[in-house]
């Protein structure tokens, strides 16, 4: 008799980007074995890796036998010191060794006893081979025995560990992530300190083989969460990842929203707390922005900062991005719904001025608060985009032009620019920079709606996109969480802050498994010295 | 993209207690601040926010009914217990009247408000721009579901509740005790014929008879009933009592909506004053979330009556019809407003009271039970 | 998703094309602050005056910085005649380049004539029309409306804005009971069917002051002749939307602490010590800070009596030059007497004029008697009128002074103390 009880909230019909291919029946085909004759083998890979002229093969014959070895590698992604120093040396050293080198367990011997090198395995085809030396392995080959050795040297120059751009910080921890995903786990481990840190592995791209790596705290994360993320990584079947908003976009759940659904950040300690209340990060080879899921909204609104300055400080300020965000939301269309449709709403003494600022003012209200808005946005993408000197220039002379000039000229009233300019601020005041952006495409709506139909407009562009955010989920996790649906628990960390000592839960909806957050009691508010019990 | 989402989704239930209260709330409040106060100081004079209290009763009354009906047909609607009651044919035949009610009361709420919109705030915009921008966002949220629509509520009436409390407070000065005295001037006659009429306006959340199965604890379909009712009381008894209070009954009877007027009054310390739009806002948020909570009702019932899978398609042919209805049915505002007055409270308190008691009647002495 | 999002683009797109209805740019719009209403009597037409806030000269390239530096007027003055008073305020039209835009006036005048004849007519739109605000200030004159527009108020740069700060000024202290529309109907409607409004008048204070300056100093004074000085200290009471009368200073007082409360008003009296004829009288000033009146009826088989209570609490404010010893305890119970029987007098003169001179209940006695016997109130409600003059009063007051402002003992002493 209920034939859609609960079917009814699900999406009526699930996007579909990229239907799965069943990619392990290819490679058990395109796959074969490694030869045990050497020669075979060589030919092999110099097809593979014809027109190459990085690949570098070089024979050897060691021990006193005269074994004929194969060293195979990528010139420029080896540690030319390893393989030259630790490699080359260790295996002529065999000849002065009275060890014998030769028979069924030469692979072993080489492996065991004489390469100085800790990460060593043995690999068995040749798309292993071409995997390996693709990655900056060495992989030795050996006359006589269809293995080979895979010596991890991976060494190539990367970034050294910098301060991020894009977050910075007064108080806090100044290190950024790199392009180098070696480098970005070990700094997470050096914070999370656990083994309960798991750290699972994907090699996303066909062409790219970019190696991917999900990180979550087991014991505290919602093990579904783990399970979908894995699920929804292993469907993406492309042919490179070069950065992670290739996956981000891959993995949302309403890839058509202009709300970002999935946070980033290029900072370990960002990432090291959202791991520690219960979130996933997703590192990806190549770039230092790590994604977090799931997210919600009010992650947007915050920044790490927040949990170092003093809660009061932090709740404030949050109340204030806030406030930025309706402003850089809404500011354009209140206005120009305002001084056009309610000038009952403004004081009779600024409708006044307004009305004698706009006298003789060619453009419509309209045509002169999109021509703004379309210029300032120009400014900002003009001095994001050029060389920092350049950029200090437009800037300057976009301040003059529309500042100074554009009011002196008469062709924009000078309460359109107080507009704008303070519509900029609030826009700068949000922490995050894809939300900004979200908010910069939804304003020119806000402006559309607002002028034709008013502050009624604005309400309905207002529904219309709280509805949107309502239904939106990101893995599962209610995106206006903890508003709506709203949990009291939760608000601890939303638009306020309270003090670490009183944030003794994890959210609800994110961490499932382990409640405390601090594996404390959960009161654990300061209490000074008691004078009387000296 | 892929995988399944709702398989293991947060939540348990569909919608919670507290969701369950504030749609309730915006249902109740929506539909009676607008117009409803007029005509209950026509009605009742300076006794019209004692009915208001009288009608609370009764409503809490029939809401035992309702919560009870819930709780013996678990995880059955109204259109489905009405099936199960009496039958396939019958159960049918009654069972449609409820969404086709709903239908009617969201056509006289969004006409009301858009109404409102066009002749105080958007005089030279077509009414119907304004009705068809309405349901336009109505039905887009009611096809979002009713988990979208709760959650909409829930930010949207602590929202509402706060601004009529505010509106109170700014007006407040304005107030004079002795317009709103004395009390029964005419006798209890104004009073006992205000609280039928209002109490048809408060019946609409008949309409969490569609929630409760969907609620993650059906048992608590009484309490949200009776906060919401007396959060929505509260309201309408401030808007009522503030209209008498400052306008005095023979200005605030004839009022098209007394609660604008109030917010026209406001004038705090000479600065914030001409602020109704910003209230007007709340009001017709509120009434676009209501109706498409009303419209989600709809599709619901004529779903299950006619064994649809999903309801989803039904929701922009409901709106049409509710749409063409307002259009089509009031050539003007003040057929409107005697439909509301008079013709409806009848077909409210029928549905609303009649059916419901004949159903609990006839499962009574049938003896039927839900199954699950 | 897509073909939803393609019928928003769609429908937007078509709304932005067809759509700004109620689209006015804020240039193209004359702000109306006060408009004021005339009517010669026995004529039908309705004559409209408004004042318009000026933002002509004050454009964006002049960098005037909110001043008016080009010394133009800040407002301008616009007439038309109608039928009635919104085709008065339409046929503006015909002489506005600009829509009229009446949602920011906050003041309604109402001239001699009109509020002579009848204001039923204005009211009904002042209700309807939904720019019209409840509480916009009402104001009758006894000139014209139009020449209490036209007049400008020293220190404002728009007459009507001074009009309405005067008003607000009475709201917290004042003799004058000030009203918004709201009060105002609401009282026409309600059972005495009486109301009233401040009465603006133009006074020629200066020559006043003038004259009697030249007559003290024997020569011509060396001032430039001022125009007329707009005040407003007086209440029109109106009974069945016509005017009636016009209380003078000291009734307007009284009215106010009868219908409002006290609070907020002064009174000044001459100090007359009863024990010692001989001290030297003086001007007393008492401040009323806080206060109250109740009016209580009661019925017996004489009829109707009226039990008016008045407490005040008051500050003294001035002694004038009477040489009084306020630290002394007799003294100041002297002066509350006296307050007492000043403010006792006062009531009962103005509640005799609206028994006997105006027959008119804007003293709040019916109002009173509806709340507290509304079963004996129906049965005397269609006599009223003829009741209300034959209504027994009874005064009470009771004064008491809480301090004497920042200094006790007058210093200034007519001869020196041994």
């Amino acid at each position: 008799m209920r034939p859609f009880r609960f079917g009814k909230m699900k999406k009526a019909s699930e996007p579909e980007l990229i239907q799965p291919r069943v990619a392990e029946v290819e490679t058990e085909l395109e796959n074969p074995k490694l030869s045990s004759s050497l020669a075979d083998n060589q030919t092999t890979m110099q097809t593979i890796f014809t027109n190459c002229p990085d690949f570098m093969y070089r024979e050897l014959k060691i021990g006193q036998e005269r074994v004929p070895v194969l060293l195979l590698y990528m010139n420029g992604l080896t540690d030319e010191q390893t393989v030259n120093g630790d490699i080359l040396k260790s295996l002529v050293n065999i000849k002065s060794s009275n060890i014998i080198v030769s028979g069924s367990n030469t692979i072993e011997i080489i492996k065991n006893i004489f390469l100085e090198i800790g990460n060593i395995t043995e690999i068995t085809t040749i798309g292993e081979v071409e995997e390996a030396v693709l990655t900056g392995s060495v992989v030795l080959l050996l006359e006589g025995t269809s293995k080979a050795l895979k010596i991890g040297t991976k060494g190539f120059d990367g970034r050294i560990v910098s301060e991020p751009a894009t977050e910075g910080v007064v108080r806090g921890p100044r290190e950024g992530f790199t392009e180098s995903l070696q480098k970005n786990t070990a700094m997470l481990r050096r914070k999370i300190k656990t083994p309960n840190l798991k750290l699972e592995k994907f090699v996303l791209g066909r062409v790219t083989k970019t190696e991917v790596n999900i990180a979550y705290l087991d014991g505290t994360v919602n093990s579904k969460v783990v399970d979908e993320v894995k699920k929804r990584l292993s469907l993406i079947d492309v042919d490179s990842v070069l950065e992670s908003a290739y996956i981000e976009e891959m993995i949302e759940d309403e890839p058509f929203s202009v709300f970002p659904q999935i946070d980033h950040s290029e900072k370990p300690d960002k990432i090291a707390a959202a791991i520690v209340q219960g979130q996933v990060a997703i590192f990806t080879d190549g770039t230092p922005f790590v994604l977090i899921v799931p997210t919600m909204m009010t992650q947007f609104l915050q920044s790490s900062e927040d949990y170092y300055d003093r809660s009061i400080y932090a709740t404030s300020i949050r109340l204030v991005r806030f406030v930025f965000l309706t402003l850089a939301l809404l500011l354009p269309a209140l206005y120009i719904a305002i001084t056009t449709f309610h000038r009952g709403l403004l004081p009779t003494s600024l409708l006044i001025s307004i009305t004698a600022a706009r006298e003789g003012a060619p453009f419509p209200t309209v045509i002169e608060v999109l021509t703004m808005e379309v210029t300032f946005e120009a400014l900002r993408e003009a001095g994001l985009r050029l060389p920092k000197p350049v950029g200090q220039a437009v800037s300057i002379v976009g301040g003059l032009v529309i500042g100074e000039a554009a009011v002196q000229a008469s062709m924009v009233s000078p309460v359109t620019v107080i507009i704008v300019a303070l519509t900029g601020i609030a826009s700068f005041g949000i922490p995050s920079y894809s939300f900004a952006l979200a908010i910069r495409i939804l304003r020119f709506g806000m402006i559309a709606l607002a002028s034709t139909l008013g502050l009624y407009g604005v309400l309905l562009g207002v529904l219309v996109m709280s509805a949107h955010l309502v239904s939106l989920r990101s893995f599962g996790v209610p995106y206006m969480a903890p508003f709506a649906p709203f949990n009291l628990k939760d608000m601890k960390d939303s638009l306020i802050r309270l003090p670490w000592w009183a944030m003794g839960d994890r959210p609800r909806l994110i961490a499932k498994n382990n409640n405390n957050r601090q594996r404390q009691k959960f009161f654990l508010k300061p209490v000074p010295p008691d004078d009387n019990e000296k | 993209m892929a995988g399944k989402k709702g398989d293991w989704m947060p939540e348990k239930g569909i919608i919670n207690t507290k969701q369950f209260v504030w749609l309730l709330f915006i249902m109740i409040s929506a539909f009676a601040t607008m117009q409803l106060p007029g005509m209950l100081i026509m009605q009742a004079g300076r006794d019209a926010w004692l009915s208001i209290l009288g009608a609370w009763l009764l409503d809490v009354m029939l809401a035992l009914v309702y919560a009870y009906m819930g709780i013996r047909f678990p995880g059955e609607n109204l259109v489905q217990y009405s099936i199960t009651i009496l039958g396939k044919y019958l159960g049918r035949l009654v069972g449609i009247l409820f969404p086709l009610f709903f239908l009617l009361v969201c056509t006289i709420v969004l006409r009301g408000s858009a109404q409102l919109v066009n002749i105080v705030f958007l005089p030279r915009t077509p009414l119907n721009v304004i009705l068809v921008t309405s349901y336009l966002v109505s039905a887009l949220i009611a096809r979002k579901g009713l988990e979208a629509i709760a959650r909409m509520t829930e930010l949207l009436g602590p929202l509402y509740l706060l601004s009529i409390i505010t509106l109170s407070f700014l007006v407040l000065p304005a107030f004079h005790m002795s317009r709103l005295l004395p009390q029964f001037d005419n006798g209890v006659t104004p009073f006992l014929t205000g609280a039928p009429l209002i109490l048809t306006n408060f019946g609409v959340c008949i309409i969490m008879a569609m929630y409760i199965p969907l609620c993650n604890r059906p048992e608590n379909g009484f309490l949200a009933k009776f906060s919401a009712v007396s959060m929505g009381a509260l309201v309408v008894c401030l808007v009522t009592a503030l209209s008498v209070g400052i306008f005095g009954i023979e200005d605030a009877q004839y009022m098209s909506s007394p609660g604008i007027q109030l917010a026209k009054m406001i004038n705090f310390s000479n600065y914030i004053e001409r602020v109704e739009m910003i209230w007007l806002l709340f009001l017709v948020g509120s009434t676009i979330v209501a109706s498409s909570s009303l419209i989600w009702a709809f599709g619901q019932g004529i779903a299950q009556i006619t064994g649809l899978k999903t309801y989803k398609p039904l929701i922009y042919p409901g709106a049409l019809i509710s749409l063409a209805l307002g259009i089509l049915s009031f050539p003007s505002s003040l057929q409107h407003t005697n439909f509301y007055h008079y013709t409806f409270p009848i077909v409210a308190a029928f549905v609303e009271v009649g059916l419901e008691l004949l159903l609990f009647a006839v499962a009574l002495i049938l003896h039927k039970r839900g199954t699950a | 998703m897509r073909k939803l999002v393609l019928i928003m683009v769609c429908l937007s797109i078509a709304l932005l094309l067809t759509g700004c209805w109620d689209y006015k740019e804020v240039d193209r719009l004359a702000t109306v602050m006060a408009i004021g209403v005339d009517r010669v009597p026995g004529s039908e037409i309705i004559l409209l005056t408004v004042q318009i806030a000026s933002t002509q000269g004050n454009g964006s390239n002049k960098q005037t910085g909110g001043q008016r530096g080009d010394g133009g007027p800040a407002y301008t003055v616009m007439n038309s005649e109608g039928k009635s008073l919104s085709e008065a305020i339409r046929n503006l039209g015909a002489q506005s380049t600009r829509r009229i835009l009446i949602s920011h006036c906050k003041l309604i005048v109402i001239g001699e004539g009109l509020a002579k004849t009848g204001i039923g007519e204005i009211v009904d739109d002042l209700k309807r029309d939904r720019q019209f605000r409840r509480t916009d200030r009402i104001l009758t004159t006894d000139k014209t409306a139009k020449e209490i527009l036209e007049k400008d108020i020293a220190l404002e740069q728009v007459p009507a804005r001074g009009l309405d700060l005067i008003m607000q000024n009475f709201e917290t202290a004042g003799p004058v009971l000030p009203v918004n529309c709201n009060d105002f109907f609401v009282r026409l409607n309600e059972d005495p069917h009486v109301s009233s409004t401040p009465f603006a008048q133009l006074q020629d204070i200066d020559k006043e002051v003038t004259r009697q300056l030249e007559k003290a100093v024997g020569r011509p004074l060396d001032s430039e002749g001022k125009p007329k000085t707009l005040t407003i200290a007086k209440t029109a009471i109106f009974k069945d939307q016509r005017m009636v009368g016009v209380l003078n200073e000291e009734d307007t007082r009284a009215h106010r602490w009868l219908m409002d409360s006290p609070k907020g008003s002064s009174i000044t009296l001459t100090y007359t010590p009863k024990a010692q004829p001989n001290e030297e009288k003086g001007e007393i000033q008492l401040d009323i800070i806080d206060g109250k009146t109740t009016i209580m009826p009661q019925i017996s088989e004489n009829g109707i009596t009226m039990n008016i209570d008045m407490r005040a609490k008051v500050s003294l404010h001035e002694t004038g030059s009477a040489d009084v010893n306020v630290r002394d305890a007799q003294k100041i119970e002297q002066i509350q007497q006296q307050a007492e029987e000043a403010m006792k007098r006062q009531l009962e003169h103005t509640i005799d004029t609206a028994q006997k001179e105006l027959k008119s209940d804007y003293v709040g006695f019916s109002e009173n008697l509806h709340n507290s016997f509304p079963v004996d109130w129906k049965q005397v409600k269609d006599q009223w009128d003829n009741i209300f003059p034959t209504v027994n009063y009874h005064v009470s007051c009771e004064v008491e002074i809480l301090n004497t402002s920042i200094i006790s003992n007058p210093t200034l002493r007519s001869e020196p103390e041994e």
